[in-house]
């Protein structure tokens, strides 16, 4: 089943990554004294949280599906895995082809969440109330993780950049990549334990969300804590504690996540679905037309996206950069004013509606179709 | 010969809501509606004198009801009605046919029309409507034994529509005596409730039970014999078996269930408790792989 909450907060999602992304690669390192990988105008860090949290509402609504038209739990299991372990391998191909083969072990967002989703496969079996412990530890232990490893060591100039040894690579998995599994865990298992809440769907959370709480009262827990996620991170960014050393520390970044910045992110995901589904998913709600229309065709195809706008300004920056100079990434993130990224941003997205309109029409499933061809 | 204005309106004590009066009946016939009404859910000044009190449950008493008097006491699942038709002498005449019409006329009746005749009494019954003839004299003691029968036919019917109705939720609730899981534990709060059912029902059932399998009475009367003719002729003794067997396999089943429920409740607890400590352990191992790594990283 589809809820349009979802469908338009994935889409939302979806743009706003793509418009990080072209700004950032095309114009990061754009005019004099910028701060790296940084724009400060654009909306960095709240598209990954959100479209992670959203892979945990969805598998929950997905694998409740399945349950109820009688597929089995080992069968469904079985799915899941194959899910997870196809977008790994896309994670890595994805990596390969379009950051170059030094960037394979990079820990982009594709390869965590098909870990992510063989993690969600274990927490449909264990007890409910493990999960949402999962990822509360996930979170405790991620800044004490990063200090173990020396967290920004394998960061230069705004990126990832560890060694290709078998230690690096397992931490960049776990603890120092783009996306590695502690604390970004947090978002998809909340996603999964909120959605019984919100959506009713009867998976294994039923124990965790008793029956005896109706449906609205649930929602309002959801966004009860999202508010206070909300109120505690910014108590934290507005109050940042000095460091052992003396300096302050920035509470609000994304690399590394700091407990403040995935405080408020999660808040601000839970918050937004309770209201969203509110306001849309209510069966007397008149329907939004055409941008709900579009807000679905750009969720459906969300993974497509993905690939398809990082191949659309990624790779004409490599092939542009070896054919002037022989070095590929020359032109990266010093190619157009930020302004211009924007525009193309823009464009791209808007393009995208008519173009997979158009090859749905014709029956083409896209990236995702692949996948469940393939895992289904 | 009589005609239609020679006949007077029978005396109509309290509302009927059916097809009355029948064309046909003596000016002596009289209607009567009779609850089965409890004390405890009524307030005592309102009702009417008591016609029968029962001892099962406590406090229950049948009473010729005014249903605007009376919340409740129209409902067909409390009582039925009942049409006297006194005999004149000689008082071995048949029922009049108006009055059997009247009783056929009630669509439900699963077993259909009962008929019955002993020593001048004649009678038409069905769930809901009772037609009797008799000599005035012996009117009376009929009236208090179809009463009686009435209400012990009322609740073992009762008890029989509550075994039918759990038929599919039985069937469906077997399967959980094996395999019980998350899903299955929404269900606790039902399961519950229907070995409560089957429960109540197996208690009145055995409360029920003496007075259907009780002797004949000796030396016998006409009220007695009737009530004995009506037991028998509408098999109460065999509908309580049957419904006593169904209820006690339904009582097993969902013992069953509630030991799985709980099995697996207690289960559950301690996997989570299991599962804590590995999550802790796991924690910990990070830990030390992480320390581990870095430093042969570094």
């Amino acid at each position: 089943m589809r809820f349009p909450s979802i469908d338009l907060l994935r889409a939302v999602a979806i743009a706003l990554m793509v418009t990080v992304h072209f700004v950032e690669n095309l114009s990061g390192a754009w005019g004099e004294g910028v701060d790296f990988n940084r724009v400060g105008w654009l909306p960095a860090g709240f598209a990954a949280p959100l479209f992670t949290f959203l892979s945990g509402v969805s598998y929950a609504i997905w694998s409740d599906g399945l349950s109820r038209r009688g597929v089995s739990d080992g069968e469904i299991s079985k799915r899941t895995v194959r899910r997870g372990l196809f977008l790994f391998g896309l994670g890595i191909t994805f990596n390969v082809l379009v950051w170059l083969p030094e960037e394979t072990f990079n820990w982009d967002i594709l390869t965590f969440i098909g870990s992510s989703l063989l993690v969600l496969a274990a927490c449909r079996t264990i007890p409910p109330a493990i999960g949402p412990l999962l990822a509360l530890l996930a979170v405790a232990i991620a800044p004490v993780l990063r200090a173990l490893a020396g967290y920004a060591d394998f960061w230069r100039l705004g990126s990832y950049e560890p060694d290709l040894t078998l230690a690096d690579v397992w931490l960049g998995f776990l603890c120092t990549g783009y996306f590695p599994l502690f604390p970004w865990l947090v978002f998809p298992i909340a996603g999964y334990a909120v959605a019984p809440a919100i959506f009713s769907t009867g998976h294994g959370g039923a124990s965790l969300w008793p029956a005896a709480i109706s449906a609205s009262r649930r929602c309002g827990l959801v966004f009860g804590m999202g508010a206070c996620l909300l109120v505690g991170g910014g108590l934290l960014i507005l109050l940042p504690l000095p460091g052992p050393d003396g300096v302050v520390r920035r509470p609000w970044t994304m690399f590394p996540p700091t407990t403040a910045y995935v405080a408020v992110t999660l808040g601000l995901a839970l918050t937004a679905v309770t209201l969203i589904h509110r306001w849309l998913d209510s069966p007397g709600q008149r329907p939004i037309g055409w941008p709900l229309a579009a807000a679905g065709l750009l969720s459906r195809y969300s993974l497509s996206i993905y690939l398809l706008h990082h191949a659309l300004h990624i790779w004409p920056l490599w092939i542009a950069g070896t054919w002037q100079g022989g070095e590929p990434t020359a032109f990266w993130q010093r190619c157009l004013p930020p302004a211009a990224s924007l525009g193309l941003a823009v464009v791209f997205v808007i393009a995208c509606v008519p173009l997979f309109a158009g090859l749905e029409r014709r029956g083409y499933r896209g990236i995702e179709g692949l996948m469940r061809w393939l895992c289904d | 010969m009589k005609n239609a204005s020679s006949l007077a309106k029978p005396q109509h004590t309290g509302p009927a809501p059916l097809d009355f009066p029948p064309e046909g009946l003596p000016p002596s016939a009289r209607l009567e509606r009779i609850a089965f009404l409890h004390t405890a859910e009524n307030s005592t000044e309102n009702l009417p004198a008591a016609i029968l009190q029962f001892d099962d449950p406590p406090g229950m008493r049948a009473v010729c009801a005014d249903a605007g008097l009376l919340p409740g006491a129209d409902s067909s699942d409390n009582g039925f009605h009942l049409l006297l038709v006194p005999l004149e002498p000689p008082s071995d005449q048949p029922l009049p046919q108006a009055a059997i019409d009247w009783v056929a006329a009630e669509r439900q009746a699963p077993e259909g029309l009962l008929m019955l005749s002993l020593h001048g009494a004649s009678l038409a019954w069905s769930p809901h409507r009772t037609a009797v003839a008799a000599g005035p004299e012996r009117l009376p003691a009929v009236r208090l034994a179809i009463i009686e029968f009435c209400y012990r036919e009322m609740k073992l019917r009762s008890i029989e529509r509550g075994v039918a109705e759990g038929r599919g939720a039985e069937e469906t609730d077997a399967r959980l005596v094996f395999e019980f899981d998350d899903r299955a534990l929404e269900q606790r709060d039902a399961l519950s409730r229907r070995y409560q059912q089957t429960l109540a029902m197996r208690s009145q059932l055995a409360r029920l039970m003496p007075s259907l399998q009780r002797p004949p009475l000796h030396p016998p009367t006409l009220a007695s014999q009737i009530g004995e003719r009506l037991r028998d002729r509408t098999r109460l003794a065999d509908r309580a078996d049957w419904a006593g067997g169904e209820l006690e396999v339904r009582e097993r089943l969902y013992e069953a269930c509630g030991q799985r429920a709980t099995d697996w409740t207690i289960a559950r607890r301690q996997s989570t408790v299991e599962w804590l400590i590995v999550l802790l352990l796991a924690v910990e191992t990070l830990l030390l792989t992480v320390d581990l790594l870095a430093s042969v990283g570094g």
